[in-house]
């Protein structure tokens, strides 16, 4: 029988690759009768959703305007040593 | 979308002029860079690391993606080569010195220390920019190690054997057991500073 650490290891573990049949069937055990394990999965699933929404809030997240130069210059001079060469 | 004649599939499949670049992706492979690094200046470094590759390689690009594809798809090699090559870093959260924090977590016989409630409509949390803002500090509260970790995998699809080799991580068990860590201080983070606060407003 699963401790709930070990319980919580396996939740984590399904977010990220499928568990074999006796892990999951040890698993399901566990939430079955926990519920505290049960809670904990919904919530670090509701975790791994809203981490892949975070892309979706940063919009207004800009380049810094000293690099756009830089690396500008830089391409710059790189494409004018290949023509030169 | 990308207007005509910047991006060209034409049959020569040639890049745009490389001196739009900058104007025309620079904001997007920073933003991609950002998330994963979570540090301006390393975030700035890969980008520009990024262009100068991209433009030695210029003539390989196959046209078969777009040009900004193929742009992030060189910043990926180049995110995670910095891990590799920085990975001392990242290495002062031995796992041996995160166990002590887990285990607060767990009592002796591996049951939970604190019982914890529900949280009640979580997903309506999704669209506020407060709770995003919260999620990224929570992120940023982390060791190191196990932000980096946690959000290569959430974001990225790298096997584990790449994601260990980069971060320095012995087996994909340690991997496993690195992500319920960060997954379990995250949970405790939220419901500290979210869904906590949330309630106590109702």
């Amino acid at each position: 029988m699963y401790s709930c650490k070990q319980a919580s290891e396996l939740t984590s573990k399904a977010q990220d690759q499928p568990l074999s049949l006796r892990e999951k069937i040890s698993l399901r055990t566990h939430l079955m009768l926990c519920t505290m394990c049960r809670r904990y999965a919904k919530q670090i699933a509701f975790i791994s959703r809203a981490t892949q929404r975070l892309s979706e809030h940063d919009k207004n997240i800009r380049l810094p305007e000293e690099s756009r130069e830089r690396i500008e210059n830089k391409i710059k001079q790189s494409c004018n040593k290949k023509e030169s060469n | 979308m990308s207007t005509s004649g910047e991006t060209s599939f034409d049959s020569k499949k040639a890049t745009s002029d490389p001196n739009s670049w900058v104007a025309q992706y620079g904001d997007a492979l920073y933003r991609y860079a950002l998330l994963r690094m979570r540090d301006t200046g390393k975030a700035e470094d890969v980008v520009q690391e990024t262009f100068l590759s991209a433009l030695k390689a210029r003539d390989r690009f196959a046209g078969q993606s777009s040009e900004k594809t193929w742009l992030i798809g060189i910043l990926k090699h180049k995110v995670i080569d910095h891990f590799r090559k920085h990975k001392h870093e990242y290495l002062s959260n031995k796992i041996n010195s995160l166990t002590d924090k887990q285990d607060k977590y767990f009592n002796e016989s591996g049951h939970w220390n604190n019982g914890f409630e529900a949280w009640s409509n979580p997903d309506n949390a999704l669209d506020e920019l407060a709770f995003i803002d919260t999620l990224n500090q929570c992120i940023e509260g982390l060791p190191p190690r196990l932000a980096q970790a946690f959000i290569m995998k959430e974001l990225e699809d790298y096997n584990n054997e790449t994601l260990c080799k980069a971060l320095d991580i012995s087996t994909t068990n340690n991997l496993w057991v690195i992500l319920s860590r960060a997954r379990t201080q995250l949970r405790v983070c939220l419901d500290k500073n979210w869904f906590h606060v949330e309630k106590e407003k109702n």
